[in-house]
């Protein structure tokens, strides 16, 4: 097992190298002046270069990665100008937020994702796989944004129980976190739940069609047992999806964030795009792009403990 | 029975018969009158079509067919495997007890320990994410109340059974980790974990190795003999059959077709289509290539309005043509308790073993 | 099944076998436009996207206000006003007629990346599927890489550095999209280099470049499609949450993503009239996600 925990960890680290490079080419190389906010309207071409200079994009490309990829390594994520902090200050707190989000919508849509999914799979061409089947498809092509907005009309505009945004704090006890908690939640879990459940009754249907089901039945086990021996053989592709399914509410939390006002990575983006501060959308999507890779990175290790056929030939 | 002395399940319904006090005259199963049909966009297609026959303990009786016949579907269908869509009719009745009338509760109690199934391919047969011991074990435990601890001791004594070298390390084994002859060595140990009186076996020897294979019928004779238990033996291959059975049915688009001995199906086959795989099976000393049986493999979804192999026969005449023939007798089997059984018209004129060549 | 003896020797097998075969199988696409027209779904799905695409087109000649200029008299009005049916929106303009134009951008934002990412990652995909080796280990590495983002940040990452404009959103869906359906197109191509028909070709002498444009692409052709049109539902909804977060059109152009972030703060006052451009988003989304899974069934494609 400790051989795959290296392998596979090995295996990532050219993928966490490519992520830093193509952050860095996307946000150095392509048009769009860096400068175009530092600069007093009125700067002369020698007030241009000197901070040019200041800023080292005066050097040679491979040279500016290097120096960039080796302060980043270091933590630091660069100096927001808008702001007047460093950018790590304000990634820091943002991050504890966004996880909390991410976090919660992560374990409300796994769960009932997987649980509709197998609901709708152990009981497949019945009413309810249908109705499973429907809503899911219902859920995956519902925008998020739209969602939450519509959970704003009904439950803070019109029947006034949930703040319409911002952040609860625990000090303050767990039903106003909780308040706060609930809309962005529901709002950004909605495409994982449909995403899960889909995954999940496909797994459980075709687990069901394997031959060793007919052993366990023949075996005279209980239908609950057999259950089981499905569950954990349908288990690896709802794994997949579920390390994917989190990194797509760290990208969405962009939307949902804006939309609540929740002080995460992904009001930070927003706020830093509109701004064009690109230090700090450069960090912010370099902390979240390396989240997800060692997020599935630890869905890799995961699945191994599930499928002895990796553990023990890996 | 005496290897397994004291460990009859104690889950077993208490008014199971055993063998020794069934009277000898009373078949172990009787098949009657059984029918399989599954829905289709164009209606009910029948898969077993009013299949009857007895299995004495001890017996083996041998189905013979091509893919298509419905033996393997027979066979899932006296152990309750069929999807809950399918229509099923007819009697199974097993030590006195009729399996189709049977709530899936008491059929899932009765399966794995009076009646237990081995598979055609051991390689999917198995669950891939759990080691050997897990999987006997569960299956024991299902069917007794013993502790785990006797349980894995009970699994160590079954490998052994089914000669499974170094068992203790097999145990401990993942089914990727085993070759295809020892995974279905497996198989064989999990059906017989509540020494079953009845084991159905569909094509188990097909999917191995030809030098396995004999290893793995070899086990089979052994254990029945050992076991005194039922044994449907399915299979495709005539040499196979007649090397394991007692008895022989012959399948064709969900019926039997003929039906006796081993010699009787061998040295005098009268059905067309039995005569056909005989001559397809490779004999020592045949120079030229066996002719395979003309046509292909009946479509259930559209058989003839007679005799299904019609399309196919050599010497199908109109009569053929009009209706079903009956299982019948054959005149050569005499007065005394007919046994070799035919479904075709002209099996007494065209087809007399003196008329054959 | 008649049991009366026959008049006439061998009717009984005749008939039989004359009995409705048809003459000639039908082909695989013959089969799939079958199964296609029988899924109500998939028809019923398509015919929304149809009537939503052609009021886009149309709306010049549909709609009697001017989508751009409103009224500020007449701001905020509810669903069902006089003269105007869905509304006016916080500069006074007429909803419907915002939201049929409004269609022609969403959907362009929409359909646009999903072709051209479709044309690239399929050319991309077969050549590294066929010629297998260093090129298909440059091109499949590095197109793993784009597969290190969450699609959504990284199409708000490059349409960032992009700057604003509907033009430079369809460049970062674009390349959003290039890596998975290289991925598809890679995988699809493997499987039909191995077979016998590519192998003949080649032994006739047919060039490299010929056998990809003839044989390859004509046999990738089913999964990739339906890979394709599984995105475009996706598709259309990224495209709106640009637009949604700025980084799309420009004001005063009606988008239906753009529509509903400026309608954002009328919910306490006009709420049902701010959640309609997002019901057009969902119902193109659900229409395309329907008529994909349609495509999908009647391709006859696993996935």
């Amino acid at each position: 097992m400790a051989i795959v925990i290296l392998r596979r960890a090995g295996m990532a680290i050219p993928t966490l190298l490519g992520v830093t490079l193509m952050i860095w080419m996307l946000l150095s190389i392509l048009p769009g002046d860096p400068l175009v906010g530092l600069l007093a309207p009125d700067a002369t071409q020698a007030d241009r270069d000197r901070l040019a200079h200041e800023m080292g994009l005066d050097r040679p490309l491979p040279v500016r990665y290097v120096a960039w990829l080796g302060e980043t390594l270091t933590g630091d994520l660069g100096f927001s100008p808008f702001r007047q902090r460093e950018v790590v200050e304000l990634i820091q707190n943002a991050w504890r937020n966004t996880a909390i989000l991410a976090g919660a919508s992560a374990v409300f849509g796994l769960t009932v994702g997987m649980l509709l999914g197998t609901l709708a799979g152990v009981h497949r061409g019945t009413p309810i796989d249908r109705v499973v089947t429907g809503s899911a498809i219902v859920g995956l092509s519902v925008p998020s944004f739209w969602i939450a907005i519509l959970l704003l009309i009904v439950f803070s505009a019109q029947l006034k129980w949930l703040p319409a945004g911002g952040i609860g704090q625990l000090s303050e006890g767990i039903v106003p976190f909780l308040k706060h908690l609930i809309m962005p939640v529901l709002a950004g879990s909605l495409t994982t739940i449909a995403i899960t459940a889909r995954v999940t009754r496909a797994s459980v249907v075709e687990t069901f069609q394997s031959e060793f089901v007919d052993l366990l039945r023949a075996k005279g086990l209980r239908e609950w047992q057999v259950l089981l021996h499905v569950g954990k053989n349908a288990i690896s592709p709802v794994l997949t999806t579920s390390g994917l399914q989190v990194g797509y509410l760290l990208g969405g939390s962009v939307l949902i964030e804006t939309i609540f006002s929740w002080p995460g990575l992904g009001q930070l983006v927003f706020n830093a795009i509109a701004q064009r501060d690109l230090a700090v959308v450069q960090a912010t999507t370099l902390v979240i792009a390396v989240t997800f890779v060692l997020l599935n990175l630890a869905v890799d290790l995961l699945q191994a403990t599930f499928d002895p056929r990796i553990k023990r030939t890996a | 029975m005496a290897v397994f002395a004291g460990r009859r399940p104690r889950t077993l319904p208490a008014e199971a018969p055993t063998l020794e006090a069934a009277e000898r005259d009373t078949p172990l199963l009787q098949v009657r009158d059984l029918v399989t049909q599954f829905p289709t966009r164009n209606g009910w297609l029948t898969a077993v079509n009013e299949v009857s026959y007895d299995l004495h303990a001890g017996k083996v009786l041998g189905i013979l067919g091509e893919s298509g016949s419905g033996k393997s579907a027979m066979l899932r269908t006296i152990l309750g495997l069929q999807p809950r869509s399918a229509r099923i009719s007819g009697e199974v009745v097993l030590n006195g007890r009729d399996l189709i009338s049977m709530s899936a509760r008491e059929r899932s109690e009765i399966r794995g320990s009076w009646v237990s199934m081995v598979f055609q391919d051991p390689m999917t047969a198995l669950d891939p994410v759990f080691t050997v011991e897990q999987q006997l074990v569960e299956t024991i435990r299902r069917h007794s109340e013993m502790s785990r601890s006797e349980a894995v001791e009970r699994a160590l004594e079954l490998l052994t059974l089914v000669q499974i070298p170094s068992p203790e390390t097999r145990l401990k084994a993942y089914p990727f980790e085993l070759s295809g002859g020892m995974r279905q060595r497996v198989v064989i140990a999990m059906a017989l974990v509540s020494n079953p009186s009845l084991l159905l076996a569909d094509e188990p020897t097909t999917a191995l190795d030809v030098t396995v294979q004999a290893r793995v019928l070899d086990l089979f004779r052994d254990l029945k003999d050992r076991l005194g238990m039922g044994v449907i033996f399915v299979t495709h291959d005539l040499s196979v059959a007649a090397e394991i059975a007692d008895e022989i049915a012959v399948m064709y688009a969900g019926r039997i077709v003929e039906k006796g001995t081993v010699a009787e199906i061998v040295r005098s086959p009268r059905h067309p289509y039995t005569r056909g795989l005989i001559e397809a099976n490779v004999r020592p000393g045949q120079s030229e290539r066996p002719e395979a049986i003309k046509g292909s493999p009946p479509n259930l979804a559209a058989l003839p309005p007679g005799c299904s192999f019609a399309p196919r026969c050599p010497v199908a005449e109109e009569r053929c043509w009009e209706r079903i023939p009956d299982l019948t007798a054959t005149a050569s089997t005499g007065a005394t308790g007919s046994t070799h059984l035919v479904r075709c018209v002209q099996a007494s004129s065209v087809l007399e073993p003196d008329r054959r060549n | 099944m008649t049991s009366a003896a026959p008049t006439f020797t061998g009717t009984a097998a005749e008939a039989w076998r004359e009995r409705d075969v048809p003459a000639r199988p039908e082909s695989y696409l013959q089969a799939a436009r079958r199964r296609f027209m029988q899924n109500r779904v998939g028809l019923a799905a398509l015919g929304v996207l149809g009537m939503l695409v052609l009021s886009a087109i149309l709306a010049p000649w549909l709609t009697t206000h001017d989508p751009t200029v409103g009224v500020p008299a007449e701001r905020l009005l509810p669903i069902g006003s006089a003269g105007h049916v869905l509304g006016t929106d916080e500069q006074g303009r007429d909803m419907l007629t915002r939201l049929l134009y409004g269609g022609r951008l969403s959907l362009i934002a929409g359909l646009v990346p999903v072709l051209i990412a479709t044309s690239i990652g399929t050319t991309l995909g077969a050549v590294a599927g066929y010629l297998g080796g260093w090129v298909a280990a440059v091109i499949m590495r590095t197109m793993d890489m784009f597969y290190a983002f969450p699609t959504v940040l990284l199409a708000i990452a490059v349409s960032a550095s992009l700057g604003p404009g509907l033009k430079n959103v369809i460049i970062a869906m674009t390349i959003v999209y290039i890596a998975p359906i290289a991925r598809v197109a890679e995988a699809a191509t493997r499987k039909v280099v191995v077979a016998e028909f590519i192998e003949a070709a080649r032994l006739t002498g047919a060039s490299t470049v010929r056998i990809l444009f003839t044989q390859v692409l004509a046999n990738i052709f089913s999964p990739i499609f339906v890979y394709a049109s599984g995105l475009v539902g996706l598709s259309i909804v990224i495209a709106a949450s640009l637009s949604f977060l700025g980084l799309g059109v420009a004001p005063p152009a009606a988008e239906w993503g753009f529509m509903l972030n400026a309608l954002r703060g009328t919910i306490y006052v006009n709420p049902w009239v701010a959640a309609l451009p997002g019901l057009f988003i969902f119902a193109v989304s659900i229409s395309f996600n329907m008529l994909a899974d349609a495509i999908r069934d009647a391709l006859d494609v696993k996935g």
